[in-house]
This record gives C-alpha cells, structure tokens and sequence, in this order.
C-alpha cells in the first residue's frame, strides 16, 4: 500500500530540524539566564538541546545542519521541527527517528499552556 | 479504483493517523486519560485488523501468530481492557475523539485494503511497500501509546495532590492506574522498537519520584566523568555544565518543597541554602555559555551521556512541573518523599565539585580545545579590548572568513578558566551550605529508613559515594 522509498532528501530534513532545535534551545537558555536560577526555562532548554544531540547524531558524518533561522520563538521552532519530521519518508528514517519525533511532541506539549 | 488509487489512498490515510497520533501526544493533558484509556483497545484492534489486511491485500506470507509483533500487542491491550473491565476503573465514560479519529482512519485504509486485494487491483507482493506500511501502523501506535501513558502519568500526579489536600492516603483509582502505566510503558517499548526505536536505552527507566531522581543522578554522575575523562570537548562540557545548572535549580524547588513540608529549617532554606544554590545556579549558566561559543553545530555530543542527561531532564521534570510552569512547593512535596529527595540532590550538589575540576582542567589544560573562527575572534577582542593588543590578531583571517574550527585562543581560554574557577568556588560553597541538610535527628532518621527501605538504587548510589568522595579536591584559585 505505501510507497515509501528512500528519500534522498532525508539528510537535508533532518539537517534542518537539527538546526532548528539547536536554535530553539539557545534562545531558551538566553531567556532562562535573563529570569534567572529559577527560571523553568532552564529545565525546558535542555530537554530541547538534548533532543537536538539526538537528531544530530541521526545524521550522517559531515552534513551541515545549515544557518540559523530567523525566527527567536522557542515554541515556534519547535512546532516548525516537528512539522519538518512529518516529511521524512518512513523507509528513510534512521534508527531512533520516532523517539526524537516523540521528544519533541513532548516538549510541545511541555511548553503549551 | 486502480491498484494505483487504493495504493495512494491507503497511503494517504496511513499520514492521517500517524499525525492524528502525534497532535493528540502534543494536546493531551492529565484529565484525558481515562477517556484515553477507553479508546486505546479500539485503536489496537483496529492497527491489528489494518495489519491482517494488508498481508492480504500484498498476497505477504502470513507469520505464524506468536511470532507477529502486532499479535503481542493486541495480547497486551486485550489484557489491559480485562483488567479495567475487572477493576471497574476508569469505568464507563466518554472516549478521546483524537484517537477514535486514529482508529477510524486505521478502519478505512482496512476497507481499501480489503477491497483493493478482492477486486484484484492490488498488484504482486511489494516487499518494501509492505514494510513501510507496517512501520507506519507501528509508529503511529508508538506515538499514541506514549500519549496515553503521559497523560496518565499526569492524571496519576493530580490525584495524589487531590489526596494530599484531602488528607487521603489512598486515591480511588491510583493502584489501578499506576498499573495501567507500567503495562503502558511496555507497550510502547515494544511499538518503538518495531517502529524504528532502538532497543531499551539509559532514562527509559518506569520509576518514578525519589527513586527515578535517585537512579538519574547518580547515572549522571557517573556518566559525565566518564565522557569528561575519554572525550573531553566543548560539546560534552556544555552538556554537562547545562545538566549540573539544572540540577542547581531543581535543587532550589526541593529545598523550598522540604520547607514547606518541615523537613528543611526555612531560616536555613532562606539565609544559606537558596542563595548558594542560586549563585552556583548562575555560575553553571555563564560557564555554559562561555563553552557554547566553542561548539560548532556539526559537534557531536557523546550519546550515552546525552541519555544520561535525558534521564536528569525527565526525573526532574515530573517533580518539579506542571506544564511549562513550575510546581508549587506543595504539589512538589505531595510528588516525592522529600527527605530522600533532598538527599539525593545533597550528594548530587557534592559531586558537582569534582564536575567543576573537571570542566576546569579541560579549560585550562586541554590544548585540543578547538572553536568556530568567528566566535573565537569576537570573544577574544572582548577578552583583550586594550592597546596593547591591538595590533595581535588571534586568528588568521581566511579562517574567519571560512569560519573554520581553529584552536582556541588564549584571551578565550582565560575566560574559559576564570569562569571555570567561578563555578568551582560557587558548587564548593553550596555543598557547605547544604551540610546543614545532614542535621537530620537520628531518630527521625532511623525512622524513615524503617519506612523507606533501601532500595538496590539508594545501594548504588552509597557504593558510588564511597568511589567518588575520599578524592581531595585542590583549593579553588582565589
């Protein structure tokens, strides 16, 4: 029934969530370090760096994940991310893909009201 | 239809549940879990018979039953469904439209399946095909066994705050759903690694409260030394300055949790413990931030270490959270006995010392330390702003402009040691502060070891304290 094959696309997808996550990480932890040591945010950007470990080591040796995107929201990179992950076919996704997919709905909804 | 539309039409339904799967992961919350639960049988019963149809429609051959994955997954809902309907909980209610919309999707590409294989539109067996769909059924039951279960890990926590308020000791409901957690958890172990998981791994631990605190910290510990010591690079040092900050701040939220429920003295809490903590807290920060500029986004981070901090990050998380905001001390005390929490973190924050040596030796001494052109040139025109060195250049300019990986200048790595010295100075003074917490009276402690017999985690984590504390620690630089 499905047709999955396998995408070359699948580095470049996974290059750009990783960069994505890595941003939205950083931008959590400057927020963090202007609230100060108590700030939950703390917490929130290290469950957002270690998933982008997760995803970064999902990629073959030497892809670049690209340049930093513009967008500052922590929440909203990571909404973007998830929606990349949404195109990587299911006969290309390396070993540990759904558990990253996983943490990253997690942190979602971690960061939701 | 062709075997070409039901193949795109199955397909297509197939990316509906599995993103129907990941939006209900993203929404759900603690008071969707007993309607959650309701539903998750049909949504299996309905992956099982979308799995059935699909080696038919393919003309696959059909694995015996005991050897089919799916056929154990359905065993263990069946079961889960027998339990309720015995024990009466959640009971009779209303179910999750999120997953109702799963199962009915599974239902529809069932139908196409099923009248693509007795048309005979389907075409001869396609391995990959097969395979691929298969995988999709499983991820999407992956991703809606995980929902359920973290719904029902928060429903778990709201009714053992409601207890708590209440004076009860034993929730309605409570036995029954902490079971249904842990057979949920197998499931979903048993779904991701069909799914494209790789087997069991460090922080998937089904613990929880002191003793998943307990197990993650002293794995933490554990683990960063040992990446520290064999791969010592700006990556794994960021990781771990970002863990100890945290672990810094979760301190704070137990500490405050222990004095509202008397086991910390307040004045103690307020003129020592928090003020401490919150200096080491920020020294760990700045510190973390000085490594960041070194990392390349290419740099890889030891995985098992990163699992380790991922076993910090829940085990923190579900003590000291609700939702994005922070727990009051209340629901954070009605969540963990507090006294083995607290002394959990007191031999956390003690080992933190050696992490900060550690992080310190590597800025100081590792001349492999390597950062991005860029970063390292403008954090050391910051470093050195006067006269004298205006006319050194610290790195060559083609590998600014390439940005390359260059070693780290010395502007840099004296503003890596000297914030470095500043984390040591701040994680020493609060392990003093925190021996305060040893002033437990012996019979209150004597008590509570009656209660809380030791478990194989409280074990470890001694045999480990005896590793790691004889070790002197030099004194600081001033």
């Amino acid at each position: 029934m499905a047709s999955d094959v396998v995408d070359q696309e699948t580095p470049r997808t996974l290059a750009a969530v990783v960069r994505l996550l890595q941003h939205a990480a950083a931008q959590a932890w400057a927020r963090a370090d202007d609230e100060g040591p108590r700030s939950p945010l703390h917490l929130f950007g290290l469950g957002i760096h270690t998933v982008s470990c997760e995803a970064l080591a999902l990629l073959p040796d030497g892809v670049d994940p690209g340049p930093v995107p513009v967008e500052d929201d922590p929440l909203r990179l990571l909404v973007a991310a998830e929606e990349l992950t949404r195109g990587i076919s299911v006969m290309a996704q390396p070993p540990g893909f759904p558990r990253v997919v996983v943490a990253i709905c997690d942190l979602i909804r971690a960061a939701g009201p | 239809m062709t075997g070409g539309d039901a193949h795109r039409l199955g397909e297509l339904l197939l990316q509906v549940a599995d993103i129907s799967a990941r939006q209900a992961l993203m929404e759900v919350t603690g008071d969707d879990a007993p309607a959650l639960l309701r539903t998750w049988g049909e949504v299996v019963e309905a992956a099982a018979d979308l799995w059935s149809a699909l080696s038919q429609a393919t003309g696959a051959p059909t694995a015996p039953p005991e050897a089919a994955p799916m056929t154990q997954l359905v065993l263990m809902a069946r079961a889960l469904h027998r339990t309720s309907l015995r024990t009466g909980w959640p009971g009779d209610g209303a179910t999750d439209e999120r997953l109702t919309r799963v199962a009915e999707t599974f239902d529809r590409a069932t139908a196409v399946a099923t009248r693509s294989a007795a048309s005979g539109a389907a075409g001869p067996a396609d391995a990959s095909d097969l395979e691929a769909a298969r995988t999709r059924v499983m991820r999407t039951l992956y991703f809606g066994a995980h929902g359920v279960r973290v719904a029902l890990r928060d429903h778990l926590w709201d009714l053992q705050w409601a207890a708590t308020r209440s004076h009860r000791a034993d929730p309605p409901g409570l036995a029954q759903g902490q079971d249904a957690a842990q057979r949920l958890a197998a499931f979903e172990q048993l779904a991701g690694a069909h799914a494209g998981n790789h087997p069991k791994r460090i922080g998937d631990q089904v613990t929880s409260g002191a003793v998943r605190l307990e197990e993650a910290l002293v794995g933490w510990d554990i683990q960063a030394h040992r990446t520290l010591a064999a791969a010592p690079t700006a990556a794994n040092v960021l990781l771990a300055t970002r863990v100890q900050a945290s672990i810094a701040t979760a301190a704070i939220a137990v500490l405050e949790a222990g004095v509202r429920s008397g086991r910390v003295e307040a004045d103690a809490y307020q003129h020592r413990l928090s003020p401490t903590l919150e200096l080491a807290q920020t020294a760990w920060t700045q510190a973390a931030a000085r490594w960041a500029e070194l990392v390349h986004p290419t740099d890889r981070t030891d995985r098992t270490m990163v699992q380790a901090a991922n076993a910090v990050h829940a085990a923190v998380r579900e003590l000291t959270h609700d939702g994005a905001i922070p727990a009051g001390p209340e629901v954070v005390a009605s969540r963990v006995d507090i006294g083995a929490a607290t002394r959990s973190l007191q031999q956390a924050l003690s080992a933190a010392v050696d992490v900060a040596y550690l992080s310190r030796d590597i800025a100081t001494s590792d001349r492999g330390l390597t950062g991005p052109a860029q970063a390292m040139t403008r954090r050391a025109t910051a470093e050195r702003p006067t006269a004298e060195d205006d006319d050194v250049v610290w790195v060559d300019l083609s590998d600014v402009h390439a940005n390359r990986l260059v070693p780290v200048p010395d502007p840099v790595r004296d503003g890596l040691a000297a914030a470095s010295d500043t984390v040591v100075r701040a994680a020493s003074t609060a392990v003093s502060a925190a021996a305060c917490l040893d002033q437990t009276p012996p019979e209150e402690e004597a008590a509570l070891d009656a209660v809380h017999a030791p478990t194989n985690a409280t074990r470890r984590h001694k045999q480990h304290a005896r590793v790691m504390t004889p070790t002197p620690s030099p004194a600081p630089h001033p």
